[in-house]
């Protein structure tokens, strides 16, 4: 395991490389608010890449699969929420609370965090991608038509890969996984040892995948270190990207076993 | 802002706060994993003058911190996997280790400072931390929030690679999620000796008596009855889970503590790991860990 660069860089280069990681902190901070203000189209438009060659090959990985290509990202994360956002306005509406259905009321008594911290992040030796991890925990305040609250303390592992596009860092790949999330003012004790197919109001969200697998099962704590922890790169390659052809599937013996051997 | 410095000496500082702020998270995501190896092995200066400290004491020197860090880390967690993979046989071939449990550490409101010689930095770090866990013994996961701070010394080798020196781990407050008020707790625990605190392990938990502020089992370090939480003069290190036919081990301490107290009803406020200010060299008016006969490093 080297977490080292080997390359050496001049003032110059190393001045430049130093700039780069600021922008993509800064990038990901951005996001952040985007995030919390529910700008998930505006996110998109401009913090993820835009140019043809990288909009097809987007993805962004959850725990139960990835949504590939940028038109789908924008299908589930954009137009499907908001159109769930409006069902839950109406319902608010319809239960007696002086609200409109309007767009701009969309997340009427929601609230969302999902702060970045632990930043772990190296630019490709040829400087035109990068590779980073956070550790992101949040809230999630979900309004009932009753008018109380599903509030919900999240924790997850947050992970990408980058691309300078037109001069710019981007956005490529994003995986969030999740690791656990608790009701406020319950015991997380009282909870399902199977994250993966117990109740779980983000998986509902987000709807089903282009590419249903297992990307991050807690259960197992961080045992499949998915999202990896970075390491340096000279360029891009496929392996080890956040990619959903960069997944480290598990050993095939593993599930031979699971399936066959554990059910004798 | 150190204008007395070259560019060339402020740009390679400016790359010395970015690598210690990656080291750092290094530690961070490798711990998160029970990967003590892949930590001390490689971003580590195991020499005479490393150090690893917690609210129970200091161990001086590359093989103590190595050892305590290391070996003594493991063990528990292949204790735990060899009851886990009779319960839940799913976890077949993983590794053990990530297994006992996840202590996520994350990192927060960093003040990073580089000498002016560039051979050494400095780094204090608030981390609003969390341990989760799923499969264990007792058949129901667990989670636990543990605030604590960080004071880091790092040294910059000859190959320009920054590497950690000294490290003091000064925890706070630590409760379940999320049905624990953690100020009702430590007037409990200040009413009433006997009372654990939320974020103790169970008694026969693999975690605990490990040098985390996690174990605060009672006898264990770090928690009520250890030396964290009575210092010097308390019960012998060592929590529930060390209680074995050879008794409580010896934890091998240069300097025992308390180095820092967890919150209790009735404390001061301490500022154990100020923030670094900038300076020149590392010495003894500048680093987490004195140094013993020199005054500088």
């Amino acid at each position: 395991m080297n977490y080292y660069e080997t390359r050496k860089y001049t003032d110059e280069e190393l001045l430049v490389r130093i700039l780069d990681k600021e922008e993509i902190k800064n990038l990901m901070a951005r996001r952040a608010f985007y995030r919390a203000n529910q700008q998930r189209r505006r996110e998109l438009d401009e913090l993820w890449v835009a140019t043809e060659e990288y909009r097809k090959s987007a993805s962004y990985g959850r725990n139960w699969g990835y949504y590939v290509g940028l038109d789908s990202i924008r299908n589930y994360y954009v137009t499907e929420f908001e159109r769930k956002q409006t069902a839950a306005l109406q319902a608010i509406a319809d239960a007696g609370a002086d609200v409109a259905v309007t767009p701009e009321n969309l997340g009427w008594g929601c609230s969302s965090f999902h702060e970045t911290t632990t930043p772990m992040l190296y630019i490709a030796g040829d400087g035109k991608t990068a590779r980073g991890l956070w550790y992101v925990p949040g809230q999630e305040t979900i309004m009932q038509p009753d008018g109380s609250a599903k509030c919900y303390w999240t924790m997850d592992n947050m992970s990408a890969d980058f691309v300078k596009e037109n001069g710019a860092w981007k956005i490529w790949h994003l995986v969030v996984c999740s690791d656990f999330f608790v009701e406020a003012g319950t015991d997380f004790q009282e909870g399902t040892l199977d994250p993966l197919t117990g109740p779980d109001p983000f998986r509902e969200e987000f709807g089903t995948p282009d590419i249903p697998m297992v990307v991050h099962n807690p259960r197992y704590n961080l045992g499949d270190n998915y999202p990896a922890m970075p390491l340096p790169y000279e360029t891009y390659t496929t392996e080890g990207s956040l990619s959903p052809e960069g997944h480290p599937r598990p050993a095939e013996g593993y599930y031979k076993f699971m399936k066959e051997g554990l059910k004798k | 802002m150190k204008t007395h410095l070259s560019l060339h000496q402020r740009i390679r500082n400016a790359d010395g706060s970015q690598q210690i702020e990656n080291l750092k998270a290094i530690h961070a995501y490798t711990h998160a994993r029970n990967w003590p190896v892949e930590e001390w092995d490689n971003i580590w200066d195991l020499s005479d003058d490393c150090s690893w400290a917690h609210g129970f004491g200091r161990w001086r020197g590359g093989y103590k911190v190595y050892l305590n860090s290391v070996t003594e880390w493991d063990i528990p967690t292949f204790t735990n996997y060899m009851k886990v993979y009779k319960l839940y046989p799913d976890v077949m071939g993983m590794d053990p280790r990530p297994l006992n449990f996840s202590p996520v550490h994350i990192l927060s409101s960093d003040v990073i400072e580089i000498a002016d010689d560039g051979k050494s930095g400095r780094g204090a770090f608030l981390t609003p931390g969390t341990i989760f866990e799923y499969l264990k013994p007792a058949r129901h996961r667990r989670a636990i929030f543990m605030w604590e701070r960080y004071g880091a010394d790092f040294v910059c080798d000859e190959n320009g690679n920054w590497k950690y020196l000294h490290e003091h781990v000064c925890p706070d407050f630590q409760g379940n999620y999320d049905n624990v008020n953690w100020g009702l707790e430590a007037y409990q625990m200040a009413c009433d000796p006997t009372h654990r605190n939320s974020a103790a392990p169970p008694p026969d938990a693999d975690s605990a008596g490990h040098p985390d502020g996690v174990n605060a089992a009672p006898g264990g370090p770090g928690g009520p009855g250890g030396p964290g939480g009575e210092g010097p003069g308390g019960p012998p290190p060592g929590g529930a889970g060390d209680t074995g036919a050879a008794g409580p081990r010896d934890m091998m301490l240069d300097d025992p503590g308390p180095l820092h107290r967890e919150y209790e009803f009735l404390m001061p406020i301490q500022n154990t790991c100020p923030w670094p200010e900038p300076y020149a060299v590392m010495d003894n008016d500048n680093t987490y860990t004195p140094f013993i006969g020199k005054d500088r490093l």
